[in-house]
């Protein structure tokens, strides 16, 4: 499996964009991949700019390309990154730092939530750091997403020739089960795996001193109530010492999916379990269990609704198949 | 409103929680015998639908409880507030014993189903985990010890 063959970066002439810019140049050179330098300005200045951040990525032997954009900084490099179908987005992490969790704006945290592809952070901020990556820590919970993300995450970690290693954060006997299976997966049986208790975010964030990299899925980083109960990608991105890897694992749109995948999906700020049937035929239906309100999961392997809090399952047109649920999901307008 | 009426109330939800929460207990205990998750799940499923019933219930024991207590005059007597203290002391404790295994057992369903790779001991094992004899002994011999109080009044 390939890691990135298009990494995009930000480059503004800041320090923080500069450590960004050295970051993305030196994995495009090592994964051999197309190297983008985005500056995005009003004043005139942003040609100068990016040709100096192209000399600099010359110096690495690094040929980049270079693209000005005029208007908002976040979605501006939002919408290239998906013209130019890049895989990898670079940031600095300037204003995400821990004192910051609770704020809602910044550039990177626009970005690291709204991004269209995987997302590189970057630690500008405290000790200087030579950003090489030599030991990856793989965050997974069990589920269809975070095996996705850590698959990706070792594929990237096996490019740049770094060790990795595993960690869970739960229940001890479940996490020991997860992380044999995620293990045997990956064919990596001398793994070293942490199962840590207490908050996910707050043990991955810890452990993450010991790492140069950390790699998540994007789980839980969309939606209005990533604002009541930060996800925890989210906070790792601010938190963790080290630099972050927010795999996209999770649709957020109807356009993403394909063909017999279902995601939970927001829809002006509703969640909308939306599924799209090998017909071409779209479903939308509202993403809270008819039981007691909690959202419903995509099951990709049966194709189903499940509930995680009580166990109702619903086909994926809504269709009860076992309850404790009376009532089937009912369609929403999406 | 009557005494007897809160008593009535204060038994109704004796029985429905005694039903639901019964069910629940039985579910626990029976889980520990079974190896087939398709089983297990059915088991799960049972004790889950029966929460809301549980929660209602137990809402309305307190509420015909506190109101007979209230009416009846009881509250200067120890036994009740005993009953109260035990009631919610041992809902305390059971909830998250209960909770833990129960969440526990989801999860490998849930990872099974997912394609996790989960050998018979493992599946054993978690569903083993728990103490569900404990949980359900405490839960009995704490309930019978409230019925004594109730019945009795010794203080």
């Amino acid at each position: 499996m390939s890691a990135y063959s298009r990494v995009i970066v930000g480059a503004h002439g800041s320090p923080t964009s500069a450590v960004a810019e050295e970051v993305a140049t030196r994995l495009a050179k090592q994964l051999g991949a197309q190297l983008v330098l985005i500056n995005v300005d009003d004043t005139g200045s942003g040609d100068d700019v990016l040709r100096a951040a192209a000399d600099r990525a010359r110096a690495l032997d690094v040929e980049a390309e270079t693209l000005h954009r005029e208007g908002a900084v976040a979605e501006s490099i939002i919408a290239a990154a998906a013209e130019l179908r890049a895989d990898l987005l670079v940031i600095g992490d300037h204003g995400m730092g821990p004192d910051s969790r609770f704020s809602l704006g910044g550039i990177p945290s626009q970005l690291a939530h709204h991004s269209p592809v995987d997302i590189l952070v970057v630690r500008t901020s405290g000790p200087t750091r030579e950003h090489t990556y030599r030991r990856a820590l793989l965050a997974t919970d069990g589920s269809l997403t975070a095996h996705q993300a850590t698959r990706h995450g070792h594929a990237f970690a096996q490019a740049l020739g770094a060790e990795v290693a595993l960690i869970y954060v739960g229940d001890e006997l479940i996490g020991d089960i997860v992380l044999r299976d995620t293990a045997a997966r990956l064919e990596r049986d001398g793994i070293e795996r942490i199962v840590a208790k207490g908050n996910p975010a707050v043990q991955i964030s810890r452990h993450a001193g010991d790492y140069d990299l950390v790699v998540v899925g994007n789980k839980g980083m969309t939606g209005s109530r990533r604002y009541i109960q930060r996800a925890v990608p989210s906070r790792v991105a601010h938190e963790a010492a080290s630099d972050v890897l927010i795999v996209r694992t999770v649709s957020r749109s109807f356009f993403d999916l394909r063909p017999g995948e279902g995601a939970v999906v927001e829809v002006d700020g509703e969640k909308v379990a939306a599924y799209l049937h090998d017909d071409g035929t779209t479903y939308a239906l509202s993403a809270r269990c008819q039981h007691m309100g909690c959202i419903v999961d995509w099951n990709s392997r049966a194709r189903t609704w499940d509930c995680p809090c009580h166990g109702s399952r619903y086909e994926y047109n809504g269709a009860i198949i076992n309850g404790p649920t009376t009532k089937p999901l009912p369609p929403v307008q999406a | 409103m009557s005494y007897a009426w809160w008593k009535f109330i204060h038994l109704a939800g004796v029985v429905g929680f005694v039903a639901a929460h019964g069910t629940s207990m039985a579910a626990t205990v029976l889980m520990r015998r079974i190896r087939e998750p398709q089983q297990v799940a059915g088991v799960l499923q049972l004790s889950a639908a029966t929460v809301s019933a549980f929660y209602v219930s137990t809402l309305v024991l307190l509420a015909g409880g506190i109101g007979a207590g209230v009416v009846g005059q009881w509250f200067d007597q120890g036994w009740i507030w005993l009953s109260l203290g035990l009631l919610i002391g041992v809902g305390v404790l059971m909830f998250p014993m209960a909770r833990r295994h129960f969440r526990r057992v989801r999860m490998i369903l849930e990872l099974m189903e997912t394609g996790t790779a989960v050998s018979q001991d493992d599946f054993a094992r978690v569903v083993n985990s728990g103490n569900p004899v404990l949980t359900a002994g405490t839960g009995f011999v704490a309930l019978l010890f409230i019925l004594y109080l109730m019945v009795l009044k010794p203080f």
